[in-house]
């Protein structure tokens, strides 16, 4: 019994350790140095091509998305930041060019409800197991009730005991 | 309720509310938002295919000396020996060129057009204008891709027609007509 009970936490604290080793890794593993060529397609397929129905430049074969692609490997060469780069195609073209959705005004949203849905999951599991935990808890026996049962027990075991004999008999 | 029908609850509404955000936001429109009639020209600064140096900024800058019937008017053209449309505006453009546009006094406004090679190999343009005539200033090289998102060019052919004062008075996408580019010219 509390073998079981420890290696159900040890697989939850594992469970716990994995989701946020991940999380960690995708989110700092990404932010190390790059190179210039993988900002550069990096930014090209978060670009939407103005010409084409919200194809990114890196996939688009339309004369302005071979302008911006060559522009932005010039524009990351130069030392321009992604944030500056994006904010040039934006005010040349409209912030639909953007394929990134911003961190700010209602865009947040698709930033934050992942992780709001998620959690309130989460919550919502741990409220039912417990719940659920409490309810076999409630259905334990009073000691009223135990000392009927082993009494009915001991009854019915008689009982059998006593065939038996009659059987052999 | 129990907390569990009231956490399914609100993941519900959280995705039910995210859906409609999503549906009643702006949709991406495959038409251009900008416009840069009534704004400042960007610069065409450059070297064109016969070597000569062209700078727009500095032809504005010597209209500022001068009376504004001799100030410049200038045509920016982009436009692409691959480009299908850029034959069509070909004739209109060598007569912008050549004959200039004429007020109604009589007087001829001084005029200049400039091409702006866009996504085009120096020696297509060289054979482009080899084949369909005309002598006028063409940037090509690696500067003509800044010069095409500075003035948010989508493709070939577009012309911008830029008042002496700096100002984009005309902007024409696709094939121009020497009429449209004349009846925007007043000096």
């Amino acid at each position: 019994m509390l073998k079981a009970k420890l290696l159900r936490r040890f697989s939850w604290i594992l469970l716990t350790a994995t989701f946020f080793t991940a999380l960690i890794i995708g989110s700092v593993g990404r932010s190390g140095e790059q190179s210039s060529a993988d900002r550069a397609a990096g930014l090209a397929s978060s670009i939407a091509c103005p010409q084409c129905s919200g194809q990114p430049v890196s996939e688009s074969n339309a004369p302005i998305a071979q302008v911006i692609r060559a522009e932005i490997k010039n524009q990351v060469d130069s030392g321009l930041t992604d944030d500056q780069i994006r904010a040039f195609y934006r005010t040349k073209y409209g912030d639909w060019v953007d394929l990134n959705p911003g961190n700010d005004g209602i865009e947040i949203l698709v930033w934050v409800s992942p992780f709001l849905i998620a959690g309130v999951a989460i919550g919502g599991m741990i409220l039912a197991f417990s719940r659920r935990r409490d309810a076999d808890t409630d259905n334990e026996l009073s000691d009223e009730s135990r000392k009927r049962v082993q009494e009915l027990r001991t009854t019915y075991e008689s009982g059998e005991s006593h065939r038996g004999q009659n059987d052999r008999e | 309720m129990t907390p569990f029908k009231w956490a399914t609850a609100v993941i519900a509404a959280l995705s039910i509310a995210f859906i409609v955000i999503l549906a009643v936001q702006n949709q991406q429109q495959n038409t251009p938002n900008f416009d840069l009639v009534g704004e400042l020209s960007p610069d065409v600064e450059g070297e064109s295919a016969r070597g000569e140096a062209i700078d727009l900024d500095q032809i504005l800058q010597q209209n500022r000396s001068k009376v504004p019937a001799q100030q410049t008017w200038v045509a920016v053209n982009f436009f692409a020996s691959w480009c299908s449309g850029c034959i069509v505006e070909h004739g209109d453009l060598l007569q912008f060129h050549e004959e200039g546009v004429v007020n109604d006094d009589g007087v001829v406004c001084p005029t200049q057009l400039l091409g702006v090679a866009f996504n085009d190999e120096e020696a297509d343009v060289k054979d482009f204008f080899d084949r369909l005539g005309g002598d006028w200033p063409v940037v090509v090289g690696s500067e003509t891709n800044q010069i095409a998102l500075d003035f948010s060019v989508l493709t070939a052919p577009e012309t911008f027609l830029i008042a002496p004062s700096g100002l984009i008075v005309l902007k024409v996408i696709g094939p121009v007509t020497y009429q449209r580019l004349s009846e925007s010219i007043s000096c």
